[in-house]
């Protein structure tokens, strides 16, 4: 699909987009991909919880071929409805959902991964769609999604890496592709990586009121350049910027906004009956997005350690965000036991086309709690107990206080085995 | 929009110094950075669950992993 862009700020994004992928092209040669110490491909892969990338070559060690390792890992999401948020919906919800990630060491050039998800989702705008006869069966929402990623060494210095995938849910569809590169710089004390994803994606247009209004399609591109640095012999860091774009149905199907009558008779289909009447959530074909993000990290002694990390970002619909997010890492038991606590503080703004109240339709509107203002507290951490060399355990939880009382519990179980 | 320009600028002077970096630091004074507290982990499970919880349930997205939205359904 191509992408049909109409704000004006765009193009500025985009040549910054081509000169960093041009800068990371220019880069000369050095080693580099490698199994990170838990397993996941090269230097552009995600790194857990934070929001940055990079996995820095300098704390990784290489895997040996026919090196082979199951991941497994459940994870609980949950929020209630306090009342707060948007007044006339009911937002709660519950995710439950199962990850196995197996990955293997072929040769000392080749390794691939094979990632299965599934998601099982019960809210209350699924129990709103089960209530009309044609969608009965959105009683509960079940995503399941696979991928299959390889990672090659090219060469005494580039790792490349890519992955396609697919995913599916009651309303919704998605091929998805990727690739990567990396190498190590200045004597493996940096490194550098950039990385394209992009998804191609079906929606069946469920509205709010059960009504199926045909079927649309999403285009989401994203490009992730980014750097890990040795700072001092106690301190180093990862830095990135991500440029996204979408273009198609971008709003949520089953999203309304209420236009209030004030006055009127009250509606009953509204969580606070309020007078008015329930429209579809009509949202801009386009999006630009943009986030700037790094952490550092620093060595107190042995087995501590402390990060400071945090992210900028905006995009051409209004949202501009910020996050800190302090860390504090600590090994308990030498060898067995390790420990990771965590407090994140993340504030947005509005979306352009977000309100609290309409009185009359507009071009674009939403009430989606998720593009209000917003600020958020998260405290939480996690314990990683190692059984022996192949076999270790995680546990995790988080709270996160939400000023509009969408509160969240996370908690996640993981489980890591080497053949 | 400005606020984007501005973001956008800050990422061109990120630009050129990701493509030079530091040599800064000797391997024989690697010890503490290879302490296990000192590693940045990438469990791809968890980086999974990280993106779909932050990224449906904030208006921003980006900078969990190398992906920033798509191939995942709104909740």
């Amino acid at each position: 699909m191509l992408l049909n862009f109409k704000r004006s700020s765009l193009p500025a994004l985009g040549v910054t987009t081509l000169i960093m992928l041009a800068l990371f092209s220019s880069v000369p040669a050095a080693p580099l991909f490698g199994q990170t110490e838990s397993g996941s491909a090269g230097a552009v892969e995600g790194v857990e919880g934070a929001e940055t990338t990079v996995a820095p070559e300098a704390q990784t060690s290489d895997s040996q071929p026919g090196d082979m390792k199951l991941t497994t890992r459940f994870s609980f999401y949950n929020h209630g409805d306090s009342g707060d948020g948007n007044p006339f919906l009911d937002e709660a919800l519950t995710v439950v959902e199962p990850v196995f990630i197996f990955d293997h060491t072929v040769t000392d050039t080749f390794a691939y991964s094979l990632d299965f998800h599934y998601d099982y989702v019960s809210s209350a705008s699924i129990d709103r769609l089960s209530k009309f006869p044609e969608q009965s069966g959105a009683s509960a929402d079940n995503y399941v999604g696979f991928d299959v990623g390889g990672r090659w060494k090219l060469s005494d210095g580039w790792k490349v890496g890519a992955h396609a995938g697919f995913s599916d849910e009651y309303d919704y569809d998605s091929v998805g592709f990727g690739a990567n590169a990396s190498r190590d710089i200045a004597g493996k004390d940096a490194t550098v990586g950039v990385s394209v994803n992009a998804y191609f994606d079906d929606i069946r247009v469920i509205q709010f009121n059960g009504n199926e209004a045909g079927s649309e399609t999403r285009t989401s591109f994203s490009t992730t350049a980014s750097w890990y640095q040795v700072i001092t012999p106690k301190v180093h860091g990862t830095f990135g910027a991500t440029v996204s774009l979408q273009d198609g149905f971008l709003s949520t199907a089953y999203n309304g906004v209420v236009i209030e009558t004030p006055g009127g008779p009250s509606n009953p289909t509204l969580d606070n009956n309020a007078s008015g009447t329930e429209f579809a959530e009509v949202l801009p074909d386009t999006r630009m997005r943009l986030a700037l993000f790094g952490r550092v990290r620093t060595s107190v002694s042995e087995g501590k350690a402390y990060e400071l990390g945090g992210r900028i970002y905006s995009d051409d619909w209004g949202v501009t965000s910020f996050s800190f997010e302090p860390r504090w890492y600590q090994t308990l038991i030498p060898g067995k036991l390790d420990s990771m606590a965590r407090y994140r503080f993340y504030t947005q703004t509005a979306a352009d086309d977000y309100e609290d109240h309409f009185f009359a339709a507009e071009k674009f509107m939403t009430q989606d709690s998720d593009l209000a203002d917003l600020s958020s507290h998260t405290l939480g951490g996690r314990l990683t107990y190692h059984l022996d060399n192949d076999d270790s355990l995680s546990f995790g939880l988080d709270y996160v206080l939400r000023s509009d009382g969408l509160d969240q519990v996370l908690a996640t179980f993981a489980w890591e085995h080497e053949f | 929009m400005p606020k984007l320009r501005r973001l956008a600028l800050v990422g061109l002077l990120f630009a050129p110094l990701a493509a030079t970096g530091c040599h800064t630091v000797e391997y024989y004074e690697k010890q503490l950075l290879s302490d296990p507290a000192m590693g940045f982990e990438t469990d791809p499970t968890e980086v999974h669950f990280q993106q779909k919880v932050f990224y449906s349930m904030e208006g921003s997205a980006g900078g969990i992993g190398d992906s920033a939205g798509g191939g995942c359904g709104c909740y």
